[in-house]
């Protein structure tokens, strides 16, 4: 994923990145909550020019039997992306490997603040579509499945958010681009519980120092505040502008769906 | 344990037609409300969101090359796939196609193959092996019923929306577009739900419950291009006929959500 | 006025324990997405139903068996409806009310006092929006019972059980309008306008229904002791209250008041032991003078001046002494 040099020139004769950012500066970022009917809860996240659409139901029964425990619900996450996702070919159909291992540690994350024990023997099903991709797609995936998680009103010790964080011409940078992800350094994506900054995820490819490590980590720290923000508005939004329930995948990234107004 | 919540459902159907009424106060032959937002992604080549009633099914078209059908090598590649994703409705796992979301997909491309509204052979490229081929995918994202016709409508608006990208040096270079894709007819579909003798167009989720059989019937302005029935009822012949006329009648209004 | 409070957020700087929350043993945070008022009231806007004893629910009946009836009470919970608790005969799909008598640690929930509802539907909300719907001293759901002449039963599981006799489209639509906009303020006014236009007639918040013959409650048919605290402040985890058992229910619900001052306390607020209303018969019957149902809208949406509820009475037995 990482190459030691890059292939392609990663900053701009002024010292930006590629689409103009600063290093330590998110890509825009749209999040709506509450967006499928027939979902427990659901939420969009616009975050640069990935789309992505998380989905929960639950608690409900658990099927198969035998994934059942009796002690606390199962926490299931699936992680998939859309064969029309990328810009380069149409994707082959059915998880990959690295889908897979997402699922995984998304899940694990989860398992972390979901409040499990309250419901035994149910499953609570979170499902993420990668409807468009553009490098960070997990980190998009961590805090959509978040908000759809309050949505479902699913009992949590902390809400999550999650960024990544990278390493591009020697430089820490936050929130990699897909190019940056292709030819950078490094890929660290983390995220973390919004209570206690506690770390739930925490990936990493390439080449890091030790104090490289401890930069990335408080970037990414505080830039997930930020995110924690936005996912904190999308929901309070949900009650303080009721609208009809649709997924306003139009949005550009940034802005924020507007209700039509009631007549 | 939702199989008795289905048979529950039935019997609150069925009473509620043998008073005539629909539990959103529809008429037997009213579509909910329509909406189709053209082109919310920017990655696939076209791509459509039809909303319908609380439905939602967004449609995805990518364009590639490949090498074309061993009977057909001067004819591009067509295909359609769906899936039903379990984020779309608490019926739906996760895991491979099931035969609903098979059955689906092979209906709309049917509609759109039958329709001929893409010339196949105009994408052929000459001196080259490979030919263009365009990929439609229907992902369900949000079921409330009728998912035929919102997938019918969202194919039909991407494919609209579809840029084709350039083709130069045997290679797709899709950051240059070399037109848009302007198939030739607007093809629709519409769906018809059977309870006892009774029919009605354009059922809910729960109304879907309560139902014996289905027949979509898909049109473009002059002829039927593809027709499905489903489900155990069957209909008169009678039925068939009354209802592709009533097809074309209604696809003036589903054309005019297209627009 | 109220705040939106998230999971993960501080609701109190000292451990508390209360439904719909989590504490660390040092602070209290919320655990799903809730109002908070500035007296420390936490009502969530989102979340599952917690079963607890008291409770009165509507289910369908999914299994038959020997010794009595399993009844699904909605996702995830199913309870169980013993022969020798109901004298009644039920099948598959039959719709019930029934109240829940015991719940253990696993969420087993034994259930009693079966009654029957036929000719009707049941319509889903979500249980923590129910006190919405039931409103002060039962006025929304008579309000909506009375215009569109259904016979409403609202459980505390969120399943309504909403009569085919008449007009069960405009119930429903009602019903999901109040649950869409459950955290609001002027809602009841805004139900009321709706309801006008769909009847053609003024319909007011204020009509008290004559009361119609209420049905004969069952044996040990009584009530609401309402096992306060759903809200901030009285509950108690888990668990039996009190060792209930059917011979318990004749003599009605004392334990009502004691139940809901657990572990409450929270630096001279006052312990919620707020009886939940009535969640029974909603239109026709009733309640009105007889059963004295609780203000359960405890909630104060964002901006709405209303009237206080009523003061939590925690230690207040009289609702229990009149129900039998």
């Amino acid at each position: 994923m990482s190459s030691k040099t890059s292939k392609v020139a990663l900053t701009r004769d002024d010292g930006k990145r590629l689409d103009g950012r600063a290093d330590d500066e998110l890509r825009p970022i749209s999040i709506e909550a509450h967006v499928l009917n027939d979902a427990d809860g659901s939420a969009l996240v616009i975050w640069g020019k990935n789309k992505v659409v998380a989905g929960v139901f639950g608690p409900r029964e658990c099927v198969p039997r035998h994934d059942q425990s009796p002690y606390r619900a199962v926490l299931r996450c699936r992680y998939n992306m859309a064969p029309f996702c990328s810009l380069e070919e149409h994707g082959r159909s059915g998880p990959s490997r690295r889908s897979q291992e997402l699922s995984k540690v998304i899940s694990e994350a989860f398992e972390n603040v979901v409040i499990a024990e309250s419901y035994p023997k149910t499953a609570i099903d979170v499902y993420i579509d990668i409807l468009q991709s553009d490098g960070g797609t997990r980190c998009a995936a961590l805090t959509a499945a978040a908000v759809a998680l309050a949505d479902a009103g699913i009992p949590m010790k902390d809400m999550l958010s999650a960024v990544a964080v990278g390493k591009v011409e020697g430089r820490l940078v936050l929130d990699l681009s897909k190019e940056e992800d292709n030819f950078g350094q490094s890929d660290n994506p983390m995220a973390f519980a919004s209570r206690n900054g506690e770390v739930l995820l925490y990936q990493m490819d390439g080449l890091l120092t030790r104090e490289e490590v401890k930069a990335g980590i408080e970037m990414g720290h505080k830039a997930s505040r930020e995110v924690l923000k936005l996912q904190l508005d999308a929901l309070a939004r949900v009650y303080e502008q009721p609208h009809e329930t649709t997924v306003p995948l139009q949005l550009a990234p940034g802005q924020k769906f507007a209700p039509p107004q009631p007549a | 344990m939702s199989e008795i919540q289905d048979e529950l459902k039935r019997d609150v159907l069925r009473n509620m037609l043998s008073q005539g009424r629909r539990a959103d106060g529809r008429g037997n032959f009213d579509y909910r409300a329509i909406q189709i937002v053209k082109n919310p992604l920017q990655n696939a080549e076209g791509s459509a969101l039809c909303h319908l009633g609380k439905t939602q099914v967004l449609c995805g078209v990518k364009v590639d090359l490949a090498m074309p059908f061993s009977d057909r090598p001067d004819e591009g590649v067509l295909s359609t796939g769906a899936e039903f994703s379990p984020l779309g409705s608490h019926t739906f796992e996760p895991g491979p196609p099931s035969r609903a979301a098979i059955e689906l997909a092979r209906v709309v491309d049917r509609g759109i193959r039958s329709s001929e509204t893409i010339d196949l052979k105009a994408l052929a490229i000459e001196g080259m092996d490979k030919v263009q081929a365009i990929y439609i995918d229907l992902w369900i994202l949000d079921h409330d019923g009728n998912l035929f016709d919102a997938s019918m409508l969202a194919a039909m608006a991407a494919l609209q929306g579809t840029r084709m990208p350039k083709v130069e040096d045997k290679k797709l270079i899709r950051t240059e577009s070399a037109g848009m894709l302007n198939p030739k007819v607007p093809v629709v579909s519409c769906t018809f739900a059977k309870v006892d003798e009774r029919i009605l167009i354009d059922p809910t989720m729960d109304e879907h419950k309560g139902i014996d059989g289905q027949l979509t019937i898909a049109t473009t302005p002059e002829h039927v291009c593809a027709v499905q029935k489903s489900g155990w009822a069957a209909f008169s012949q009678k039925d068939i006929l009354d209802l592709v006329d009533q097809s074309f009648s209604k696809a003036v209004e589903l054309r005019r959500a297209l627009d | 006025m109220s705040r939106i409070v998230f999971p993960g957020e501080v609701i109190a700087e000292k451990p508390v324990r209360a439904s719909y929350t989590y504490t660390d043993g040092e602070k209290t945070y919320a655990t799903v997405i809730s109002l908070m008022s500035d007296d420390g009231k936490l009502v969530p806007l989102e979340g599952p139903y917690e079963p607890l004893a008291e409770d009165v629910v509507i289910g369908f009946v999914s299994d038959v068996r020997f010794a009595g009836f399993t009844l699904d009470l909605g996702a995830p919970f199913t309870g169980f409806l013993s022969s020798r608790d109901t004298r009644i005969v039920l099948a598959l799909g039959d719709i019930v009310q029934v109240r829940i008598l015991n719940v253990d640690e696993v969420k087993t929930i034994d259930l009693g006092d079966g009654r029957k509802l036929e000719n009707g539907a049941i319509e889903k909300i979500s249980p923590v929006k129910v006190p919405r719907l039931i409103g002060k001293r039962n006025s929304m759901i008579n309000m909506i019972a009375h215009a569109t002449g259904c016979q409403i039963i609202v459980g505390r599981n969120g399943y309504i059980f909403v009569s085919h006799t008449g007009n069960h489209a405009l119930a429903r639509q009602a019903i999901t309008f109040v649950a869409a906009h459950a955290h609001t303020s002027g809602l009841t006014d805004r139900v009321a306008a709706m309801l006008s236009e769909a009847c053609g007639r003024p319909i007011s918040p204020d009509v008290v229904p004559a009361p119609a013959p209420a049905p004969a409650p069952s044996g040990g048919y009584g009530y609401f002791g309402g096992s306060g605290g759903r809200e901030y402040g009285g509950r108690r985890e888990g668990g039996s209250r009190g060792g209930h058992d059917s011979r318990r229910r004749e003599g009605g619900y004392r334990e009502g008041g004691s139940r809901s001052s657990s572990g409450s306390q929270d630096g001279g607020r006052r312990p919620f032991g707020h009886r939940r209303e009535n969640p029974g018969e909603g239109s026709n019957a009733q309640h009105s003078d007889q059963n004295k149902a609780q203000n359960t809208d405890n909630q104060t949406p964002a901006g709405q001046g209303q009237e206080n509820p009523s003061p939590p009475r925690a230690n207040d037995q009289t609702n229990e002494g009149q129900s039998q």
